[in-house]
């Protein structure tokens, strides 16, 4: 028997406690906080954030549940800033919700249940497990952007989310299968044997492979995959969409770090011109949509779009720069975009949320903590010193660099400069434009500026105190390969 | 003799039909059962798959695709017959609050 | 004999298919999807897949449809409310593709003559999948529960009048 109970204990401990709340939720009166369940949860996160910090150290890798479970120190990190990331949004949903009037139990069940599968997606050993751990991150999350019944957007978001996303799981699916066929096992192990040719055999795992990995741009929201994310990111709760755009992220990569690490070696170079256009499309489809936006849930989600094309030139680098990079920007990107988020929270107001540029004019210096703390996570997004933002894109550029892309680097280089387009309408909004409107609503909710005291902290830190990170991001990646050497033998 | 690649053949066509339902339909609840027949066609893939290798992998991965796909439908349902109390329509071209 | 009765279902689960996409009224398209299931049933036994040939019965035909019936009995939509087929304009592009990719997929992968090899007794049977599901694939099987439970609550919260 191989039920190796221990090496997915976090995950069990979420989804009782997941169970916990929708209990709960049942037992809710109407009009009430559930203020016991967010103090659980709370506590709850940062107790399994510790527990993930302190196993994160632990080298070695373990398989678990008869080759469906690896456990190791990427699953670790990874599982370390999505717990970050649950636990910065949970901070500022109180008062968002109750604002909304859909503080319930409920909510925090479902955060959990997809924390549960975004875990097991990076821990993923096997494409059954990458497979239901995607269906168990998505569900709850088309739920939860659908919550804000009353609000027109809202529900049509989490329509749209649902609908595009049943359909790339039955695309992704029908991947899967024809690997199955040609390899003769859905084990990430089995991906070795991967050959692609023009015979029938070489056909279907070529087909295979582009639809699965078509499956998890899509949840990445990588280009050509990426129209629904704006459109989802602006209808959804403002929590859900800090919540989707940094742990969905972290989850979607995470899973095509496993898949891309399990290729054999002779298949990368087929795959990185396509890596390489998709990098290149999704940078500029993210920086070139967010100049026309006005929203700033739209805007943020073009910029996350960018992001994601970030993360891919430091991925397809396949070097040890790279790995770092990609960690790093991915713990940088959590920090400066949940607070971001969070300080669009504090602006808001019910219902009609006060998010577009025009509503933004003069509140940096009407309310100077947030409007410094917005300055600064939009300085951390372009990319300039002393912020996270910056030493994660140095290194993501820096590993194309050595990887010997350059044109990919300059074009990455070239789209930050790009962004300045319109981050800077933000920072000129919120500093150097008068105020919008006679009456100035005061913004509310002590949590929301909690996440973004947090989240402005730390973008700070990572900024300055680079190197003990970075040695522990080090070999994570090679560590939990599933073939060792692979990078060795890369061209 | 009906092998592998006549089921596979079957599946392809299936999964097409599905994907240019999905498309092409207006009718939300006529595009869920349009990703349903894709998924069908995904499961007579694997039961092919596994009918040729001999193992019962295939089969259990059709049983979870059985699974997820129910309660997609759930879900799905769930949010058409929301969309419906709220705006009274159940075409996707009607769905265009956000754009821009 | 099998060959027979390959071709007959697979032409019924397409024929069936192709009603569900192209018919305007959702009942109709309902019930040539059940058509669809049952002939795809009826595949899945020709694969030796006995025990997933009834799952296929009971959830998809059974209950899956039930549900599809149910919402649109509730919706109750009058004809002229219907969405059209709209199969105009861009979504025209849809079809085109995917009539390119059939062809496509017909040179590439168009059936050969090779049969498959026999099986070992019990290979589809009920127990041949309830052993590895319980022990090989118990975290799967753990796992599609809890997104059992997401569909479950999830409805609830987004379809109860008042939750």
């Amino acid at each position: 028997m191989d039920f190796r109970v221990g090496l997915v204990a976090v995950e069990v401990a979420l989804s009782l406690l997941a169970l916990l709340f929708i209990l709960l939720g049942a037992w809710q009166r109407p009009n009430t906080s559930p203020t016991g369940a967010w103090a659980v949860a709370v506590l709850a996160l940062i107790a399994l954030g510790g527990f993930s910090l302190s196993s994160s150290g632990i080298d070695g890798v373990a398989r678990s549940f008869y080759g469906l479970v690896v456990s190791d120190r990427l699953g670790a990190f990874l599982g370390l800033f999505s717990l970050i990331s649950g636990l910065l949004v949970l901070f500022m949903s109180p008062a968002y919700l109750s604002r909304e009037g859909i503080h319930k139990a409920e909510y925090y069940g479902l955060v959990f249940l997809s924390l549960v599968g975004g875990f097991f997606m990076f821990k993923a050993a096997s494409l059954l497990t990458l497979f239901l751990g995607l269906e168990v991150l998505s569900m709850p999350l088309y739920v939860l952007c659908g919550l804000k019944r009353n609000f027109g957007k809202s529900p049509e978001a989490g329509l749209k989310y649902f609908y595009l996303g049943a359909f790339f799981s039955a695309v992704m699916l029908y991947g899967i299968s024809f690997l199955y066929g040609a390899l003769g096992t859905v084990n990430l192990e089995g991906l070795a044997a991967l050959a692609i040719s023009s015979n029938r055999h070489g056909l279907m795992c070529a087909f295979g492979l582009a639809l699965l990995l078509c499956g998890l741009a899509f949840k990445a929201g990588l280009a050509p995959f990426h129209a629904w994310v704006p459109d989802v990111y602006e209808g959804a709760p403002t929590t859900i969409t800090a919540f989707m755009a940094t742990f969905v992220k972290v989850a979607a990569f995470g899973a095509l770090i496993r898949i891309l690490f399990s290729l054999p070696p002779d298949i990368l170079p087929v795959l990185k011109p396509f890596g390489w256009l998709v990098a290149v499309l999704t940078m500029f489809a993210g920086n070139l949509g967010a100049l026309y936006q006005t929203n700033i849930k739209r805007l943020l989600a073009f910029s996350s779009i960018a992001h994601a094309g970030y993360l891919l030139v430091g991925l397809l680098s396949f070097n040890a720069l790279g790995q770092q990079g990609v960690l790093y920007y991915l713990l940088a990107y959590t920090f400066m975009n949940v607070g971001a988020f969070a300080v669009v929270i504090a602006f808001g107001q019910r219902g009609e949320e006060n998010v577009t540029l025009d509503d933004l004019r003069g509140m940096g210096l009407r309310h100077p903590f947030l409007g410094v703390a917005m300055a600064l996570f939009i300085l951390s997004m372009i990319g300039i010193p002393p912020t996270a933002g910056f030493v994660g894109k140095y290194y993501l550029f820096a590993a194309a660099l050595s990887a010997g892309m350059p044109v990919l680097a300059v074009i990455g280089v070239l789209n930050s400069v790009i962004s300045l387009g319109y981050y800077l309408r933000v920072l000129v909004a919120l500093f150097m434009m008068p105020e919008a409107r006679a009456v100035i609503i005061p913004p509310k909710g002590f949590g929301a500026k909690v996440a973004v005291a947090a989240c402005a902290v730390l973008v700070l830190w990572f900024g300055c105190f680079v190197s003990s990170p970075i040695a522990a991001f080090q070999g994570a990646f090679s560590q939990s390969m599933l073939q060792p050497g692979t990078i060795a033998r890369l061209p | 003799m009906a092998g592998p690649s006549s089921y596979m053949f079957v599946a392809a066509i299936l999964f097409l039909i599905g994907a240019v339902g999905v498309v092409v339909r207006r009718d939300l609840i006529v595009i869920l059962m349009a990703v349903e027949i894709m998924l069908n066609a995904v499961n007579l893939q694997f039961l092919a798959f596994a009918r040729q290798l001999g193992q019962s992998e295939g089969q259990v991965f059709v049983f979870m695709v059985m699974v997820v796909a129910a309660a997609e439908a759930a879900i799905g349902l769930a949010f058409v017959l929301l969309l419906y109390r709220t705006r009274k329509t159940i075409n996707v071209d009607n769905i265009n609050l956000m754009q821009g | 004999m099998q060959a027979v009765f390959f071709w007959l279902f697979s032409a019924l689960a397409v024929g069936c298919a192709l009603g569900v996409v192209f018919k305007k009224n959702p009942v109709v398209s309902a019930v040539f999807l059940m058509g669809s299931m049952l002939a795809l049933a009826c595949l899945f036994l020709l694969l030796d897949a006995h025990f997933i040939a009834v799952i296929q019965v009971l959830v998809y035909a059974g209950a899956v449809m039930v549900l599809f019936s149910f919402i649109i009995m509730i919706l109750n939509l009058p004809q002229e409310e219907l969405p059209p087929l709209a199969l105009g304009g861009t979504r025209a592009w849809g079809v085109a593709f995917g009539a390119v990719a059939l062809l496509f997929l017909a040179g590439k992968f168009f059936p050969t003559k090779e049969g498959f090899m026999p099986t070992s007794r019990g290979f589809g049977d009920v127990r041949s999948i309830a052993v590895p599901l319980f022990r090989e694939y118990a975290l799967a099987f753990e796992l599609t529960s809890l997104v059992l439970l997401v569909g479950i609550v999830g409805a609830v919260l987004l379809a109860k009048r008042k939750v």
